[in-house]
């Protein structure tokens, strides 16, 4: 996958859990919701560590330290997407 | 994108209600120089710097500060908890009461409305990066006065954790118009704007 690729599916399973997390908030008994959600914070972890291993860091705290601080070198999220 | 994570940046545990503190510590919630104010101004500053590294420090010292933001609201908070009506008089609360009950509102101590005028994007990286450095000195100065008016060690701890990543952030805005300085032309700074001029 291309790191375009990978991360519309990022933003697919991440706007998944983002829409059921407001939907348990005020449904925290549906059994479906709580299923679904199960299922996609798995998805997304693996997406996530995918991405992170292939592309670099996520967010700061996940930075792996190996490779410098690779933080601050990715394009930001504002930048035109190369 | 954020995600919230259920903490505090650092401890917070007060055990006696105090209206009178909570009165002006909420100057550091949405006042002129308060955490609402100075987290807003880095993250709309980060899109016009142009250096990656710089702006990563404008959106990483942003992040913190709405870590900070949670932190002053979670002192005006306990400070107002389970206050009486006759500690509201005393204290000469009533003004905040009568509007806000015991709900935290940005608002500067002197009972004026948070406002962006407090705050300037110049989309230029010297300009804003000088704003941020007086920023922060203002920020320090404010918890200083906290401190000489604060008598509860439970308030006072946390507004010295407080006080005290002003001074980092200082720092770190330092370096970043280092940063800026050393790409720019060594005989005049100000030869262009490296946010607008180059493409």
């Amino acid at each position: 996958m291309t790191r375009q690729e990978l991360m519309h599916q990022i933003q697919q399973a991440g706007f998944a859990l983002v829409d059921l997390n407001l939907f348990l908030d005020s449904h925290p008994q549906n059994q479906m919701a709580l299923d679904y959600f199960r299922d996609v914070q798995k998805r997304y972890a693996e997406l996530r560590a995918q991405y992170e291993m292939q592309f670099g860091p996520l967010t700061a705290f996940d930075t792996n330290t190996e490779q410098g601080w690779t933080w601050t070198q990715a394009p930001w999220p504002w930048e035109l997407e190369a | 994108m954020w995600t919230y994570e259920r903490r505090l940046e650092y401890p917070i545990n007060i055990k006696n209600p105090n209206p009178a503190l909570a009165k002006f510590i909420i100057s550091q919630y949405g006042g002129p120089d308060g955490e609402l104010g100075a987290s807003l101004r880095y993250m709309s500053q980060r899109t016009s710097m142009p250096y990656r590294q710089v702006a990563g420090i404008l959106n990483d010292v942003a992040t913190e500060e709405l870590n900070h933001l949670e932190m002053v609201q979670t002192i005006v908070h306990q400070l107002t908890r389970n206050m009486t009506i006759d500690q509201i008089k005393e204290a000469g609360f009533e003004t905040y009461f009568v509007d806000h009950t015991a709900g935290v509102y940005p608002q500067f101590a002197s009972g004026y409305p948070y406002s962006a005028a407090s705050l300037q994007v110049k989309g230029d990286p010297i300009a804003d990066m000088n704003e941020n450095l007086a920023a922060e000195q203002k920020a320090r100065v404010t918890y200083d006065n906290i401190l000489r008016m604060a008598d509860d060690p439970d308030v006072i701890d946390p507004i010295r954790f407080l006080r005290e990543r002003e001074i980092v952030h200082y720092q770190r805005f330092g370096e970043g118009l280092r940063y800026i300085q050393d790409n720019l032309n060594k005989k005049n700074f100000y030869a262009i704007n490296p946010a607008f001029d180059i493409r």
